[in-house]
């Protein structure tokens, strides 16, 4: 066989694998999240490590859509001329940029992928200390296969505004017009809630992010704890965990966010009523930014190794775990950083100590099984501590540690056991026919209350009526 | 099981009538002979009656819960064509499959989450060029901001405020948006199908309610159906505020005496006032009157 006749095959990318393969990777909400992810970055860049209660106060980002162009606005540093090649390559080639800092930014894809995405017309608009430049993404360059070099148009004349970035899309594609515009109330309502769950330590630490002009508030998640002084024995206190491997630094903590649910709750959830459970479950945090919220699946130990599978009756269940690296390639998030590597190893040994902990307020619920009422006294004496002050709190705590597996200190706390029924009491509960209920409520004038209520107040008659 | 006076009350029976309206409208541009009305009935069956006189040809179906209803309403069944079903409506929905076009209306009392989930599923069910109609319970929760927001949360507007539920004008527009959402959410517009709001009205006989009423569409067939529709003069096609009916409580002989003055031109109540000679309530609901008095209804007492 002739040898020559194979030549070197082309290898070279074609943009339709940007443009059209790569979009599909994403939800849109997620690819505005990356831009957002870019700006924050940004902020790393200008101040360094992000320290103190507020490292990104004075910094905002503005959203802005309609049915022909979207907008991202910020004050954030902009993009200084030296990272160019990052920002608007596709791809990342050098390892080395933001080493020392905490960002998000791994692939070098983000903000283009985002912008594909959305339109086939786009103008970003950046201003970083002495460099003021626009770089203009149309649709003749996006077709052409042979270039792939972007204008760039520099300006002198800087302002005294703020370092910043404004990034314009429009020539919307065709499902993007309709998300945007006859979806307006859906989509509006899922942005905002990603951004404000996502996104809600980074805005507690003083970002303000705005969408069509709507300041978006942070919904952290926040657990119960019972201070020291004010219970020395048993309380509801979360717990914690604590480590640092490969210069990867671990916070873990789970515990109640709520009294757990009443038999009655329960069966109202079942009946399609939703209450809270979109609080319940984990959410977990890669330097700032959440990247799983609220998981109540397998991926975050529920219905695996002793832990049982979620239900509403675990309602009141959640925890947080935060990753925070300055390599961003060692956290355990997949390329859109809106999900878990499920197989990375840092994580896999991290599952063990979130299920060590689920498993403590799992048996409380099941414990208190039936005696929500009683139950509900431990957990109103605790307040709602966010991340940060778990953070200061576990300072102030006794942690042990953990000699097998992950290593790390732990705080495991002591939770309050019900009672044995004592000898005197005992349970009445029984089922009557809805209709003849609703006769005995209306009956009592009491259109209100709940059947088991019902039940309750005809003993309390009938005792009374005993007793005279 | 205790029923509110559906049969008596005035706005309700405006609602019912702008119902026929749209389905009249509906007959003009497709055949609705093979149409099926669904509806909870009550207990006078009061929605299926109204049905069946102005669209005749088309079958009537009645899904009540409570056995004891549903044996009055066996009581006053008024034709062989309407199929009353004892049954859930959840179960009813699930084994639900569209056989032509659906009329169907969610003619709820109440206020409850699972209504949403109701309405979406709906939506997901019918066939094009069925008519899908939501009433839902209008007046401001009584329960705290923070319990009724992890009730709804999934259907929330992204703006919602904690005064949107203190105060029953706020509230109704809440509510639309809740339902627009829920619509959007059951269909997308990046599918082939879209829920198209024809109408949308509040009222209050003793609780306040919200009634809208849309039509699915294929995406395609939108500019040609908001132009059946246009001219109608109670059309809500973008969602706008909904309106109030409020129509006053008058004697058979003012309406009477009031006919020969409709309809009116500037529809400001005034000349009504005027023809009147007294005052009722105030010029608005006079100005109601005009606005809906063909879909007033006419109560008597009579002795059998």
């Amino acid at each position: 066989m002739n040898k020559n006749r194979y030549e070197p095959v082309d290898a070279t990318p074609v943009k339709s694998f940007f443009v059209d393969m790569l979009t599909r990777d994403i939800e849109l909400v997620d690819a505005i999240l990356d831009l957002l992810d870019n700006c924050v970055d940004g902020i790393l860049r200008l101040k360094g490590k992000s320290s103190g209660k507020t490292p990104y106060k004075s910094f905002a980002a503005e959203i802005e859509f309609d049915k022909s162009s979207f907008s991202i606005s910020d004050n954030c540093g902009g993009i200084p001329w030296s990272f160019h090649d990052y920002a608007f390559r596709m791809g990342k080639d050098k390892q080395d940029i933001d080493s020392d800092l905490p960002t998000v930014g791994v692939y070098g894809i983000g903000m283009k992928r985002a912008i594909f995405k959305i339109g086939r017309q786009c103008l970003i608009s950046t201003q970083n200390e002495g460099d003021r430049y626009e770089v203009e993404i149309t649709p003749e360059w996006i077709e052409d296969q042979n270039n792939w070099s972007l204008p760039v148009s520099g300006s002198s004349d800087s302002d005294r505004e703020p370092d910043r970035t404004t990034i314009v899309i429009s020539e919307l594609n065709e499902n993007i017009t309709k998300q945007f515009d006859d979806d307006k109330e859906n989509f509006t309502h899922e942005l905002v809630r990603k951004i404000e769950t996502h996104y809600a330590f980074i805005i507690a630490k003083g970002f303000q992010v705005k969408v069509n002009g709507q300041k978006i508030e942070p919904k952290p998640t926040k657990l119960v704890f019972t201070e020291m002084e004010n219970k020395k024995g048993p309380a509801i206190r979360p717990y914690i965990y604590k480590t640092e491997v490969d210069g990867v630094h671990i916070f873990l903590s789970v515990g109640f966010t709520r009294p757990i649910p009443s038999q009655e709750e329960i069966n109202d959830e079942q009946e399609e009523k939703r209450y809270s459970s979109d609080d319940a479950g984990w959410t977990i945090i890669c330097n700032d930014r959440a990247v799983l919220y609220c998981d109540r699946t397998e991926l975050t130990g529920w219905g695996e190794a002793g832990v049982p599978r979620y239900h509403t009756q675990f309602i009141a269940i959640s925890g947080i775990v935060e990753f925070q690296s300055n390599d961003a390639s060692k956290l355990p998030t997949t390329t859109t950083k809106r999900g878990i590597d499920a197989s990375s190893s840092i994580y896999l040994q991290v599952k063990n100590r979130m299920r060590d902990g689920m498993k403590l307020f799992t048996n409380f619920t099941n414990q208190w099984k039936g005696k929500g009422n009683e139950s509900q006294q431990y957990i109103d004496s605790g307040e709602l501590y966010d991340l940060d002050k778990l953070k200061i709190e576990s300072e102030r705590l006794q942690l042990n540690p953990i000699r097998s597996g992950l290593k790390g200190y732990q705080f495991k706390p002591k939770l309050p056991k019900p009672e044995p029924e004592p000898s005197t009491k005992k349970r009445i509960s029984y089922s009557k026919n809805l209709e003849e209920i609703e006769i005995v409520q209306s009956y009592l004038d009491e259109n209100q209350i709940s059947p088991s209520e019902v039940g309750e107040k005809c003993f309390d008659m009938i005792l009374g009526e005993a007793q005279q | 099981m205790k029923h509110p006076p559906y049969h008596l009350r005035v706005n309700k029976a405006v609602d019912r009538f702008l119902l026929v309206e749209i389905l009249n409208i509906l007959k003009k541009h497709c055949d609705i002979s093979n149409y099926t009305y669904y509806g909870f009935g009550g207990p006078f069956l009061e929605d299926c009656r109204l049905i069946n006189d102005h669209c005749p040809e088309i079958k009537i179906v009645s899904i009540e819960k409570n056995k004891q209803t549903f044996k009055r309403q066996q009581f006053h069944r008024f034709s062989k064509i309407l199929d009353l079903r004892h049954d859930d409506f959840k179960s009813f929905l699930a084994n639900f499959s569209s056989t032509g076009g659906e009329i169907l209306w969610l003619d709820y009392t109440d206020l409850r989450p699972g209504h949403f989930d109701d309405f979406m599923s709906v939506l997901g069910k019918v066939s094009e060029k069925s008519i899908v109609k939501i009433t839902i319970r209008a007046k401001p929760p009584e329960q705290e901001w923070e319990k009724f927001y992890r009730e709804y949360d999934q259907i929330l507007p992204a703006s919602v405020k904690e005064t949107d539920i203190k105060r029953p004008t706020p509230f109704i527009g809440l509510l639309q948006q809740m339902l627009q959402l829920a619509s959007q959410r059951a269909l997308p517009a990046l599918g082939e199908s879209i829920f198209q709001l024809l109408d949308s009205s509040h009222y209050r006989d003793q609780t306040h309610m919200l009634s809208i009423t849309g039509i699915v569409c294929n995406q395609d067939e939108v500019e040609k159906i908001q132009q059946w529709f246009q001219n109608c003069h109670f059309v809500n096609l973008k969602w706008n505020c909904p309106q109030k009916i409020d129509v006053p409580i008058l004697s058979t002989k003012e309406r009477l005496h009031l006919e020969k003055y409709l309809p009116t031109k500037a529809k400001t109540g005034r000349s009504l006032s005027r023809a009147l000679g007294y005052k009722i309530d105030n010029t608005e609901s006079l100005k109601q009157y005009e606005e809906f008095y063909q879909y007033y209804p006419y109560f008597a007492r009579i002795s059998i």
